[in-house]
């Protein structure tokens, strides 16, 4: 089996002693980091992602995975200097005010990062103010917001309507997730997009990219 | 009949004289009452004072005297916030480092707030132990485990370290025992065990098996030799991969279905045929129960126990922890679509 190919298997187990083990034979042999990042890398998030929606990985799986990948990352991107992979969005992510849950938002923050995206992660207990300010700040193409409760399910509502007063609303699509959401709760409040897991979020993207990013 | 009636009525595989009704009212009982969250989590006159008052309010036949899902975690002494009017949350792990010798048993009538939760079913049973059905709830082995240890850190410690997740399930699961005896001492009838972790949507089946399901027997067992009526354990989301351990294996007396499950398609399930099982479920928490009107929920359960028909093994409930919005009104819909549609 070739270098990139031991990469991609190494991550998708979560072996990361053999992730970084690849990555050296990878090295060795010439294979340019960004070519290790998009043909190892991410090319192995994309087979997490799918053994997720086909319910061969759970939650487990998919953290050990990302942590491999993570690994990987490390020692890859200061090699990048003076060379870019082209990120196909930038993504602001958080869990509302009030809610510290944030497995699913780190799953989807991962995934997202795995697909080659740009991911700022503000982290939990993110209030409407401070999500419209990093949207200010990076002026990302996608905002993603995530709650566990029923309680704070509504910190949604108000962060959008925060967005619409900052005058930011048209410039950034709206994403929605957590246990408690659904399509519906998404259309009620006017997000742009629901995902009931991190590898639909994924999927999201893709159409955002195709349709909305230049 | 009153809920007490009816539950021990439908427990004894009998016909009772309507669908019995039993909400997952914690948290959810506070704002009716007119306390905040934080009242109902802290004192423990006001937690029962809440849920006699949302169940004589709404007319449903049990209370569940708890506060959330950290209790266990505060117990063995990880960090709580607690919001004012928000569920409290633990907001730093005890055990950081992954050695079960750093723990020591909580004793559940000196340890706060286990002995909050013994105290509130002192006082319900008290008051309403002869007419209601009294289900404090504790964290199932997995639960109390993610709030002492970090769930993500316990996700990784799955696959890093297997024998330390295990000396760790049998503390919760000693832990669990020990306290649900306290509560049965207390005066309740059975024991509401949480287990959300166990979720098919967040570990896998086989994890499931080789960690948590004999877990749960020992707990269940240990429960319900020493006297509880039943158990209820309750696991979110689509549990149909998970069915046969949860429903057969685990022994226990009552599954809690989410809103994801159909709960006809389940109790007419071959698992199902093979055991007594009763089935609680299953209106949606969030789209139903709280942002739908009274009529809707109305129609929902109406939906719900017509599509079960006339079936002793079960009982209509909130799919999930209920909304202090969604008292009282709609879970006063939830009885009176029972009383109209689901006479037996």
């Amino acid at each position: 089996m070739n270098a990139l190919g031991e990469v991609k298997d190494a991550v998708v187990s979560g072996n990361v002693q053999q992730t970084l083990a690849g990555i050296n034979t990878a090295i060795a042999t010439g294979i340019v980091p960004g070519d290790i990042i998009r043909m190892g890398l991410i090319a192995a998030m994309e087979v997490v992602g799918d053994r997720f929606k086909n319910g061969e990985f759970y939650v487990p799986e998919m953290l050990i995975a990302a942590r491999a990948m993570k690994a990987g990352l490390h020692i890859l991107k200061p090699l990048m200097v003076g060379t870019e992979v082209k990120s196909p969005a930038t993504v602001v992510i958080g869990t509302v005010k009030g809610d510290l849950h944030d497995i699913g938002k780190n799953l989807v923050s991962i995934m997202m990062e795995g697909a080659g995206c740009t991911v700022i992660d503000l982290g939990v207990d993110i209030t409407p103010e401070k999500f419209v300010e990093a949207v200010r700040a990076y002026n990302p193409h996608v905002l993603a917001m995530s709650a566990l409760l029923t309680t704070t399910m509504p910190m949604m509502k108000e962060t959008i309507a925060a967005l619409e007063k900052s005058g930011q609303r048209s410039h950034v699509k709206v994403l929605v997730g957590g246990a408690p959401l659904s399509q519906a709760f998404a259309d009620g409040i006017g997000a742009d997009g629901y995902a009931d897991n991190a590898a639909e979020a994924v999927d999201l993207l893709s159409i955002y990219s195709a349709a909305y990013f230049s | 009949m009153n809920g007490l009636e009816r539950m021990r009525t439908v427990l004894k595989g009998e016909k009772p004289d309507r669908v019995p009704v039993f909400p997952l009212v914690h948290y959810g009982s506070s704002h009716a009452a007119g306390y905040k969250i934080r009242d109902f989590s802290t004192d423990p006159d006001i937690n029962a004072r809440c849920l006699i008052h949302a169940y004589r309010e709404c007319g449903y036949d049990g209370v569940q005297p708890s506060i959330a899902v950290m209790v266990e975690g505060e117990a063995v002494g990880s960090r709580v916030e607690y919001p004012e009017d928000n569920v409290p949350f633990v907001k730093e792990i005890f055990l950081k480092t992954p050695d079960v010798d750093l723990l020591t048993m909580p004793e559940p009538q000196k340890t706060h707030p286990l002995s909050l939760v013994i105290q509130s079913t002192r006082l319900c049973a008290a008051e309403i132990g002869k007419e209601a059905y009294i289900v404090p709830s504790i964290m199932g082995p997995l639960n109390s485990a993610g709030q002492i240890r970090g769930v993500e850190n316990l996700m990784f410690d799955f696959f890093d370290r297997p024998d330390f997740v295990k000396e760790l399930l049998d503390f919760t699961t000693e832990m669990g025992i020990r306290y649900g005896k306290a509560l049965l001492d207390a005066g309740a009838h059975g024991i509401f065990i949480g287990e959300a972790m166990c979720s098919p949507s967040f570990i896998s089946p086989t994890f499931y098996r080789q960690f948590v399901l004999s877990q749960q027997k020992r707990l269940i067992g240990a429960l319900l030799e020493y006297g509880a009526e039943s158990t209820i354990l309750h696991i979110c989301a689509n549990t149909v991969p998970i069915m046969r351990p949860y429903a057969v294996e685990t022994g226990t007396t009552i599954i809690d279905l989410d809103w994801q499950v159909n709960v006809a398609e389940t109790l007419n399930s071959a698992e199902m045929r093979q055991t007594k099982t009763l089935v609680r479920g299953n209106l949606d928490p969030a789209n139903e129960l709280l942002r739908g009107t009274p009529r809707d929920v109305m129609a929902a359960s109406r939906k719900l126990i017509e599509s079960v028909g006339k079936n002793t093994r079960f009982i209509l409930g909130s799919g999930c922890a209920v909304n202090p919005d969604s008292l009282p009104a709609n879970c006063k819909a939830m009885v009176e679509a029972a009383e109209r549609y689901g006479r037996f």
